[in-house]
């Protein structure tokens, strides 16, 4: 059936055998019909490992958001289980929560608030949006729909198709005889549902769920979320307001609105006399970057992960937060888009696993395989490293096999001590001033899978700069980087430990001058003043006393500088760039520009590349061009009317216009071919939006784009 | 002439090194030589060493110039002839006559002004044209009668490193050269003024014939270590390119605007690297092209930013060795496994001055209209007709795009089944992709097309379809939220289906609307939804806020195929293509068959009264009364009423149009064109 027609736009095409289509989709096939031949072998098993790795992901990413909005919506949820009983005078109670500009993080948000309102304050929730809000009338509907849906137990055996219509005969025909107890949608049905719902309620009281019976007043309050406040008209939103207020005496609404901004957004919107009549609390979201910094913490170097993501991979994915749009879940998104990639392109993530399974993942490996493996950059600058005659027995497809199974679990041990000494280091840094590493973790971490970052200047200065430290900070800074790093119960805590105790045991009095060396000094200093015969010479002799007293080191810091070289020592071993590690391939994904293709559209450079200088897609000879504005008559059509209408200014003459282009493309065809290869070319152009027709000039097109390229 | 010493030393050590490595390059592929053609003739001949490896391709210029007019036909085989003979290797020896490719020169010459001559009418185009005209005539002069004398000249000019080696040399020709260039030479002002216009063909093609010019005057330099290379092959190597400067209409005049733009494009490309990830030089991805131009900008970053026009030169010529060295090697296509790499790309270099300038400077325009054609408008059909005769350019290039893509395929799906949506953008019409992978693909799974480009695709219609014919729902609501609801609940019921979205031009005219992406966005969010759009305007990404980009989670691919928009322009109201008036005659023709026999009498009599009158400039109607008069007499109607209860009908039907004239009386006309209401009429006699 072909797909294109002159009066339909949508056409449908429905699986010949009615079985396969409800099958899910399988992605392993797509997995191996993307893999070469040798990567072929392990497709499934990558595919497999993606999926088990993305829920392990997922789990966390859940987890954790779960727990962030129970801190979030804590407070907010205690102040409107008690907005019942604020008496009437006050306005109706007002939740501001401010949401923060990640909006594409907001459906969450609010799905997440709506359960949370539904479990522990009311079953009475209505969570309004701006999209389908445009008029009051549209508005009570979903409000009052929502309300009064929400209250009655939905029975789960009304089949779909039922619903399908039963929402159809709703909207439309609301008083049907079998539905009459929806009544329409109104304020007073409103209230008339509410007190036969309070009635039901509280006659058999044995029925009242949850904890209610225990915190809960005697009426539920109907609770209204609007979401994205700022999205909605003005005109609805005071209206309904002034509606709500109205009805307070006998209906306890309350409302929650979700500002992006900032609070004054709600009196921008709302007049003097309509906010009059609520009574507004903030509270506030938790702010995107600290989300961000938690969700690395928890999910990306989570220890239960086998994948990790490249100090390139990381920075793209950090700027696109940071720069584009503070959303987290984009984060996410684009999170599981590295992982998916790391498994779909590179055949060496078949090792990508928990340890406990790395055995049989080993012991699966075919000798392409092995071979694959061989060839990875970093086992090869590895076996080079090592002696002749070893690298002569890893050759032998088993040995390999055991020194893979040697050297693979190493990778997570690593990344371990990776983590705990960039921690430690982190912490330490952290006080000293001009923040060094970065104000956040994931700064730090970011730069140690960039660099060696021993070697960096960052490393040395900040231990030059701890070198610096008083005594009362030294041991500060060591407590907190013990901190830091006790939980993971490495050598390093142990080390920061005994330091601490070191500095601590250290006795406290000043050393002790020997009155044998001070009077020494005296003398020094008496012969030095005799000697002086100019204030030039007291001044260096003086300055030459002074080096050499303070050459001298009191004991405090011959033991600080031991201490710091001793730690110094221990990062060192421990901070290892991740692209050092033989086998790093299997687990690390750093294919920057792949995934920043993907995630950072660039649609029109595209365009413009491929119409400024078509040989760079067509790969021919015949269109290579010198100079980005010249024009080759080879290249196709559109590209010659394209470059030819970026030397005109606003207003292009479409006659003068051809006729420069016949010039271009030569005499090969006749006028009339000229002119329909140039009439579709400006059509092209047209649908493309580079040119628009206009009525300024007869027979002249309108430029829409300025610039040359 | 600071800058002139400055390069003499700079160049004394190095010319001649890289004029060989250039030559063994050149040596090595056919399609490098092209490269350092194109632009070694228009913009500089001074290395003329390099020229001469030209000769050896002689084939290869012939073959271009088939591309040329007729009159150039004769010209490059004659050029052609001799150097087939030339010896790549020997290139010291001077080898073929030098008279025929100076004879040929000539011609060609004058050959471009009778091209000139067509093209006159361009005010835009042609820039400057009746002072360029003049002048190239003056040229071609020149040309003819110092024939000789041009050989010498290119013998003096060409040895080893005229400019680079020779330092007593540059007075005498820089100073020709100077004066050569004086036709077009510009202030920065007007310069400025022009911008746009500044790369218009006529000042770098004026510029290199005059420099030929200035350079036949200057007196014979001291010859150079036996490496000259001969007259006659710089002479022949240069004809052909003749004809493609003045066939590439736009070659920049190298202002020191462009040295500019490029140091800021530099500035700006360093500037982004500090910013966004820059340390993936290493990355395999990066195709040799995208080498070359990062090199190419490094160039013009050391030269200062000086009006001297020396320092052009000098920017040009080492711009073009690194083209030259930096082509791509053949190897680079991948035709077979592996999709082959698309470039990776540059930010548009775009200047906010840019667009000042644009809309000051706003140059008039030419008053000439598609009148003078001899058919201003094509017909949709006829046009159709020429392009499917003509054999599409690049087929085979075009053909291996497509496959590329093909290969991405099972990625797409891959990554579409793991909750990701797909956005094909890039140039050309991307119809075929999606369709390709729909009938490899999916067949046995349930998919939609939407044509985004459909004029008439709605939102409704969109979920309709959906509802009915997808998911069979038997009575779908009538509310848009409601059916998007129903869609919701449906897809969310166990064992429901995956639904494959494709989307052709998700950014078409009639897709715009916020309700469509609105809906659009809602469905792609949904996990079992999977939509494959394309894209295709250049201003599409606008289309999209926060919100619906999360909603959709799209991964961009580059899917340029070059193809053309067929189906897509062909709803479009194509500016140069005739609005065909099949559809109003079949409708004209439907109405009119409906009609009761007086009332088609009525509609005979006012359409034969039009057509009559076709010829009269100051015929705007039908008087009522007239009408009403004819129709009396041939015993249509019997009143007045009754006549206009008729007319009130053909109104409704839009068959004709009443118009109050100046003096109140009704004038009623048939809004069609008169051939085709005698095309009816002829129709209607028949029947």
């Amino acid at each position: 059936m072909a797909t294109s027609s002159l009066t339909k736009s949508c056409f449908v095409f429905k699986p010949k055998s009615g079985g396969s289509s409800s099958a899910a989709l399988d992605s392993s096939q797509y997995f191996a019909g993307l893999s070469d031949d040798m990567g072929i072998q392990s497709a499934e098993r990558r595919s497999q490992t993606f999926n088990s790795t993305w829920q392990t992901a997922e789990k966390l990413c859940t987890d954790f958001q779960e727990e962030m909005f129970n801190t979030v919506f804590h407070e907010m949820i205690e102040y409107l289980q008690g907005s019942v009983d604020i008496e009437e005078d006050a306005g109706i109670p007002t939740a501001t929560l401010i949401t923060g500009v990640n909006m594409p993080d907001h459906t969450g948000v609010f799905r997440s608030l709506a359960e949370r309102l539904r479990a522990q304050v009311t079953a009475h929730v209505a969570v309004l949006e701006a999209a389908s809000c445009t008029t009051v009338q549209a508005t009570v509907r979903a409000m009052v729909r929502q309300l009064t849906a929400a209250g009655e137990p939905l029975s789960p055996d009304v089949p779909v198709v039922d619903e399908d219509d039963e929402d159809d005969c709703l909207l439309d025909v609301p008083d049907q005889t079998s539905r009459q107890r929806r009544a329409p949608a109104t304020m007073p049905a409103l209230v008339a549902h509410y007190e036969a719902a309070q009635e039901t309620v509280a006659s058999p009281k044995k029925r009242s769920p949850r904890k209610r019976a225990r915190t809960a007043p005697q009426r539920r309050p109907l609770v209204v979320v609007w979401r994205d406040l700022e999205a909605f008209q003005p005109r609805v939103l005071q209206d309904l307001v002034l509606i709500c207020s109205q009805y307070r005496s006998r209906l306890p609404i309350s409302f929650v609105f979700g500002v992006s901004t900032c609070a004054s957004a709600v009196h921008r919107l709302l007049p003097q006399h309509v906010s009059a009549r609520l009574s507004l609390h903030k509270f506030h979201s938790q702010l995107a970057t600290h989300c961000l910094a938690e969700m690395i913490d928890k999910v990306l170097l989570s220890p239960s992960m086998p994948f990790r993501l490249g100090g390139r991979a990381l920075r793209l994915l950090l700027d696109i937060f940071l720069y584009h749009d503070f959303s987290v879940n984009n984060f996410i998104s684009a999170y599981k888009f590295c992982m998916l990639s790391h498994f779909l392109w590179s055949p060496a993530s078949a090792l990508c696993c928990e340890p406990g399974q790395l055995e049989e993942r080993v012991e699966e490996l075919t000798g392409a395989q092995v071979a694959g493996l061989r060839a990875l950059p970093s086992v090869r600058a590895y076996l080079d490293d090592l002696e002749q005659e070893e690298r002569h027995t890893l050759q032998h497809d088993g040995v390999f096999k055991e020194w893979v199974l040697h050297m693979a679990p190493k990778l997570h041990s690593k990344h371990e001590e990776l983590l705990v000494g960039l921690r430690c280091l982190f912490a330490l840094t952290k006080r000293l001033p001009g923040a060094l590493l970065g104000k956040q973790f994931r700064e730090a971490y970011n730069l140690a899978l960039l660099h060696a970052l021993p070697e960096r200047d960052e490393y040395k200065r900040t231990f030059q700069l701890l070198n610096m430290l008083s005594r009362q900070e030294l041991t500060a800074t060591l407590e907190h980087a013990l901190e830091a790093v006790s939980g993971s119960g490495s050598a390093l805590s142990t080390l920061l430990r005994t330091q601490l105790d070191r500095v601590r045991a250290l006795d406290d009095r000043p050393t002790p001058v020997s009155a044998e060396e001070s009077s020494q000094q005296r003398r020094l200093v008496a012969d030095t003043l005799k000697q002086a015969t100019s204030r030039q010479s007291l001044r260096e002799s003086l300055q030459s006393m002074g080096a050499a007293r303070n050459a001298r080191l009191n004991p405090y810091e011959t033991l600080r500088s031991a201490l710091l070289a001793e730690l110094d020592e221990h990062l060192r071993g421990l901070i290892v760039q991740p692209s050092k590690w033989p086998f790093n391939e299997c687990v690390v994904f750093d294919d920057v520009s792949l995934v920043r293709r993907r995630l950072v559209g660039a649609p029109r450079s595209s365009v413009q590349t491929a119409l400024a200088d078509p040989a760079k897609y067509l790969q021919c000879t015949c269109c290579q061009l010198g100079d980005a504005a010249s024009i080759r008559p080879t290249m196709p059509d559109l590209c010659i009317v394209y470059k030819l209408h970026l030397e005109c200014g606003r207003l292009i003459n479409l006659f003068d216009w051809m006729q420069a282009f016949r010039a271009v493309v030569g005499a090969s065809d006749d006028d009339q071919t000229i002119q329909a290869r140039f009439a579709h070319c400006v059509a092209e152009l047209q649908f493309l939006g580079f040119i628009k027709s206009t009525q300024r000039k007869t027979d002249h097109v309108a430029r829409l784009t300025w610039g040359s390229c | 002439m600071n800058s002139a010493g400055r390069r003499t030393r700079k160049d004394s050590g190095s010319g001649d090194n890289s004029s060989r490595t250039m030559r063994t390059r050149q040596d090595s592929t056919i399609k490098d030589i092209n490269g350092v053609l194109s632009v070694r003739f228009l913009d500089d001949a001074d290395a003329l060493e390099k020229i001469c490896c030209i000769s050896k391709t002689a084939p290869k210029m012939s073959r271009v110039g088939e591309l040329l007019r007729n009159s150039q036909h004769l010209i490059s085989h004659r050029a052609g002839t001799p150097m087939t003979v030339a010896d790549p290797d020997s290139e010291s020896e001077p080898e073929s006559p030098p008279a025929q490719p100076n004879a040929a020169l000539t011609e060609l010459n004058s050959a471009q002004l009778e091209v000139e001559d067509t093209v006159r009418g361009t005010a835009v185009f042609g820039f400057q044209r009746c002072h360029r005209r003049s002048h190239l005539r003056r040229v071609a002069e020149e040309f003819a009668q110092k024939s000789p004398v041009k050989t010498s000249a290119a013998d003096i000019k060409s040895p080893g490193t005229p400019r680079r080696g020779c330092s007593g040399l540059p007075a005498s020709i820089g100073s020709g050269r100077r004066g050569g260039r004086r036709p077009v030479s510009r202030t920065v002002d007007d310069r400025n003024r022009s911008r746009s216009r500044s790369r218009s063909p006529p000042p770098a093609r004026s510029r290199s014939r005059s420099k030929s010019r200035s350079r036949s005057r200057s007196p014979p330099p001291p010859q150079r270590n036996g490496r000259t290379p001969s007259t006659p092959k710089s002479a022949a190597g240069r004809t052909p390119q003749t004809p493609r400067g003045r066939a590439s209409a736009a070659l920049p005049a190298k202002t020191p605007q462009t040295v500019r733009r490029k140091v800021k494009l530099r500035l700006s490309k360093l500037k982004q690297e500090d910013i966004a990830v820059s340390d993936d030089d290493d990355d395999s991805d990066v195709s040799p092209l995208e080498d070359s131009s990062e090199d190419e900008y490094k160039a013009p970053m050391e030269e200062e930013e000086d009006d001297d026009e020396e320092s052009e030169e000098e920017d040009d010529e080492e711009e073009e060795e690194e083209e030259a060295s930096t082509v791509p090697p053949a190897a680079v296509r991948g035709r077979g496994g592996a999709p082959r790499r698309r470039p990776e790309l540059e930010p548009a270099a775009v200047s906010a001055e840019d667009y000042f300038s644009l809309h000051s400077a706003g140059g008039p325009t030419s008053n000439h209209t598609l009148s003078r054609l001899s058919e201003p408008r094509l017909s949709g059909a006829a046009l159709r007709a020429l392009l499917d005769a003509r054999p599409t350019d690049h087929a085979a290039e075009r053909a291996a795009l497509l496959t590329d893509l093909e290969i991405m395929f099972p990625h797409w799906l891959a990554a579409v089944s793991h909750g990701f949506n797909i956005l094909l953008h890039g140039l050309g019409s991307k119809r075929d992709v999606l369709e390709r992978l729909r009938r490899q693909h999916l067949r046995e799974r349930l998919h939609m097309v939407v044509s985004g480009y459909h004029p008439s695709v709605t939102p409704r219609q969109l979920l309709l379809t959906l509802l009915e014919e997808a998911l069979d729902v038997p009575a779908p609501p009538s509310k848009l939220e409601a059916q998007l609801e129903a869609v919701e609940r449906r897809l969310a019921a166990p064992g429901a289906p995956a639904l494959f979205l494709l989307v052709h031009s998700i950014d078409g005219p009639m897709m715009r609307a916020e309700k469509m992406q609105y809906v659009l966005a809602r469905l792609a969010q949904l996990p079992r939804v999977h939509l494959l759009a394309s894209a295709d305007h250049i201003n599409s990404p606008l289309v999209w806020d926060q919100h619906k980009l999360a909603q959709f989670n799209f991964l961009w691919f580059d899917a340029t195929t070059l193809l053309p928009y067929t189906e897509e322009t062909s709803y479009e109201n194509s500016l140069l293509v005739r609005q065909t008036a099949d559809l109003a005659l079949s409708s004209l023709r439907h109405v009119f068959k409906s009609l009761t026999p007086n009332a088609r009498g009525i509609f005979i009599l006012l359409a034969k009264n039009q057509v009559e009158r076709a010829s009269d400039k100051t015929f705007d109607g039908m008087p009522l009364s007239e009408l009403y008069q004819r129709c009396r007499d041939a015993f249509l109607v019997s009143s007045q009423v009754a006549l206009r209860a008729q007319l009130t009908e053909f109104r409704d039907h839009k068959l004709i149009r009443t118009r109050q004239s100046h003096d109140g009386v009704e004038q009623l006309t048939v809004p069609l064109e008169a051939a085709l209401i005698s095309e009816f009429l002829a129709s209607c006699e028949d029947s």
